[in-house]
């Protein structure tokens, strides 16, 4: 972190919140400029919603520290949290209210101004609302909750945005959605911090938070996830046939780790740079008269990258415990 | 909400303020007791409170008939009243019950005393018409008494000394034709007596005096003596006169009560009880509103969306006590607008009416969000909500006048708002007057209190920050 903490839109030093040995966020370390989209990935119960709720000011960390928008959140003035845009992880809407009239009384929890029905209406058409908006929430879909705690977020324009798995529970086209909002939303330069147990959406994220056990295993680019996760980057090699012994073990001297067998033909190899390496491989190929269909670079599926994340750090723990 | 106004409109058009008749056997000695004759007015003497469903002399069987709940009384009567009176005591009805309920026990027993009463009232009211009846039969002899004494007074006083010795001897023959019918002196003189309130021995002395004095050669003294004796018959049938012309309930009776109201208004329960129903129905319908508000806020989770909001405790109060009062003020206007349709005026002043009513529906709303934070569950809420009405009915004067309680107890009273409620209606409804100072002072002071410890309460929930985990 070379910019000052009042640069950042989040900034975060050991901050600590716990409610048992293993339970709440240890020693979290966080540094977010404006205008990024930020995930916060882990299991049930890694701290997301825990470290969401400290920045946000629900409550209040047991030690370290922490600041948003330049402010202590449990210090917050109202024109601070006015700034803010709060999704919680369920959906939380009057029982007795139509969809409509919740959205309304968020507007009224934010000050929107009186003549809100042009807001209100905007935001109606750009999460997909229209048939909805008349319905109670227990009429309506878990999907049209979502969306409407969404446009509740976005009600009164803040600059950053705190969303609690705002996908959970929806279809894959609906999820799909959600990120091209978020996208459109951090073009608008806001800053998004968004919690999913969806490993695969840190795809669509600036910067990605890797949460387990309430710490942070890694805070990276989803491009430096899945190079910090194999220790480089991935090539997929396709072979007419079955390369043989000689072949392997000059190709394992290319790369920089273990190869990984797809099948008889097909395996992925861990180098420096995809780019550079392709061209080398079918170089090599050609050399030893191996028939190399196919040389790209392979971009491992996020759920993947996690898992060899994790197991690199349970690694790492266990050579740490023998030494 | 509609729920216990339409057990309060069942429970009005149902009641009936004055119970059933209890069903009577009368129990009497034979058949032909003259009770049985006078059944009719026995039953009078109990009022409407008892029907004589038949008369029995089998006093097990009766009881039996009792036990088993076939008839509610048995009046067993005295065996022998005379024999008992003549002895010195009182012959003694017997009213027999197998009431458990206490305030009916008690009905049961100020029935039998006022009955008996009544008894005693007739009993005494015949005596006194019988001694009429006996004083009307000295008219006749009087007579002849008074018009020879006023013919002797004559005579004296014209010198006629012959025709006043034949008019004294006509006298003392009148007076001897009265003792003859009336069958003795002493039975005469004895009736003089019981008239004129008078010794028996001092009426005879004086008429035997008069009469001796009469016969004097002093005319002077002589007719002194005779004047005497036509004032003494005056004076006798004087007082016979008043005695035959007064009415003998009003002999047996002479004192009544009449009972006045300075307010001047009807005052039935269904008419009394009107107001102070209203002012507990909406304290009940703010409280629990109140109580539900932020535990079912707490429990949706919203807690936690306040929080991250720029929402302030004084908004968040500010908000809630405004909606809740507006409806609060409209049930208050609907149950009222139904009181007046019911014909029940408010005698005082509407802006004091309003006036009670908006400060009670405030303190109300601050006392329920007080039991809101000491809620953990919507159950619990209502829970309190239901203790604060018992409260209300049993100790703010709903039911029973505060001073009935000790007065240790009554500062349970004054925790409620309802306490003060009460009272002030019943003074602008029924009396007609403005609130009484204190009372208004109380209210108000009462509200502000709430108020603030509501306002710590909201401000709990949706401002400061919390330190474990939010309902999520």
């Amino acid at each position: 972190m070379h910019a000052s903490p009042s640069a950042f839109a989040v900034a975060t030093s050991k901050l600590t919140k716990s409610y048992g040995p293993d339970a709440g966020v240890f020693d979290l370390d966080l540094a977010i400029e404006p205008g990024w989209i930020v995930g916060l990935i882990g299991p049930s119960g890694s701290g997301k919603t825990t470290a969401v709720q400290l920045l946000t000011g629900v409550i209040a960390p047991d030690s370290g520290t922490v600041e948003v928008l330049g402010k202590r959140p449990v210090a917050f003035s109202k024109r601070t949290r006015a700034r803010l845009g709060y999704m919680p992880q369920h959906a939380i809407l009057y029982p007795d209210l139509t969809l409509g009239e919740n959205l309304n009384f968020a507007a009224s929890l934010y000050g929107v101004p009186y003549r809100r029905k042009k807001i209100i209406r905007r935001l109606i058409e750009f999460m997909e609302l229209e048939g909805a908006i008349d319905r109670l929430p227990r009429d309506a879909s878990g999907g049209e909750q979502r969306r409407v705690m969404l446009a509740s977020t976005l009600i009164h324009d803040p600059d950053l945005l705190f969303l609690d798995e705002p996908t959970a529970g929806i279809d894959p086209v609906l999820r799909r959605k959600f990120w091209d909002r978020f996208e459109e939303l951090a073009a608008q330069g806001k800053t998004l911090v968004v919690t999913t147990q969806y490993v695969g959406e840190a795809a669509y994220c600036d910067y990605v938070a890797v949460l387990a056990g309430g710490r942070i295993l890694t805070f990276d680019t989803p491009e430096g996830l899945r190079k910090s996760a194999y220790g480089g980057e991935l090539v997929e090699l396709v072979f007419d046939r079955a390369p043989g012994f000689d072949d392997v073990a000059s190709l394992q001297r290319m790369g920089e780790g273990e190869i990984e067998w797809v099948d008889a033909t097909r395996l992925r190899l861990v180098v420096e740079d995809a780019d550079t390496a392709s061209a080398d491989l079918e170089a090599w190929a050609r050399e030893r008269g191996v028939e190399l269909t196919r040389s790209e670079r392979y971009l491992p599926p996020f759920d993947d990258v996690f898992v060899e994340i994790v197991r690199r750090l349970d690694r790492s723990e266990e050579a740490a415990d023998r030494s | 909400m509609v729920g216990p106004f339409l057990i309060l409109l069942i429970f009005g058009l149902g009641y009936r303020e004055n119970p059933p008749p209890f069903r009577t056997l009368l129990v009497v000695e034979s058949e032909q007791s003259q009770l049985v004759a006078d059944r009719e007015e026995l039953g009078e003497a109990f009022g409407g409170a008892v029907t004589l469903a038949a008369t029995s002399t089998d006093i097990e069987a009766s009881t039996e008939m009792l036990e088993s709940g076939e008839v509610d009384l048995l009046i067993v009567a005295p065996t022998d009243a005379l024999a008992s009176l003549d002895a010195g005591e009182h012959a003694r009805f017997r009213v027999v019950h197998g009431e458990v309920d206490p305030v009916m026990r008690s009905n049961i027993q100020l029935l039998a005393k006022l009955s008996v009463d009544e008894i005693n009232r007739r009993v005494l009211s015949g005596v006194v018409t019988t001694a009429q009846g006996q004083s009307e039969e000295l008219e006749d002899p009087l007579a002849g008494v008074r018009d020879a004494s006023s013919q002797l007074v004559a005579a004296l006083e014209g010198g006629d000394r012959a025709r006043a010795d034949e008019e004294l001897a006509r006298l003392r023959t009148e007076l001897d034709a009265a003792e003859t019918q009336r069958g003795g002196a002493d039975d005469l003189y004895a009736s003089i007596a019981r008239v004129l309130g008078a010794s028996e021995d001092d009426v005879a002395s004086g008429v035997d005096e008069s009469l001796d004095a009469a016969r004097s050669d002093d005319v002077e003294a002589a007719l002194a003596a005779a004047k005497d004796i036509e004032a003494s018959i005056a004076d006798l049938q004087a007082g016979i006169d008043r005695a035959q012309d007064l009415d003998p309930e009003l002999l047996v009776s002479p004192f009544d009560a009449d009972v006045e109201e300075i307010t001047q208004v009807p005052t039935e329960p269904g008419i009394f009880y009107s107001p102070g129903t209203i002012v507990v129905l909406v304290q009940h319908l703010a409280v629990t509103f109140a109580a539900l508000s932020l535990v079912r806020e707490r429990q949706l989770g919203l807690t936690e969306v306040f929080r991250a909001s720029p929402l302030g405790s004084g908004e968040a109060m500010a908000g809630k006590y405004l909606g809740f009062a507006t409806l609060g003020l409209a049930v208050a206007t609907a149950l009222t607008g139904a009181m007046l349709g019911l014909g029940i005026e408010i005698r005082g002043s509407f802006l004091s009416y309003g006036l009670v009513t908006v400060l009670v529906i405030l303190a109300s709303l601050g006392l329920g969000f007080v039991l809101s934070g000491l809620s953990k569950t919507d159950t619990q809420a209502v829970q309190y909500a239901m203790i604060t009405l018992l409260v209300s009915i049993f100790f703010t004067g709903f039911v029973l006048p505060l001073d009935q309680l000790a007065q240790p107890v009554q500062v349970i009273s004054y925790l409620i708002p309802a306490t003060y409620g009460i009272r002030a209606v019943h003074d602008v409804v029924f009396r007609g007057s403005s609130v009484e100072p204190v009372l208004l002072a109380g209210l108000v002071v009462y509200a502000a209190a709430m108020a603030v410890a509501a306002w710590w309460v909201v401000r709990r929930e949706v401002v400061l920050v919390g330190n474990g985990r939010t309902a999520t």
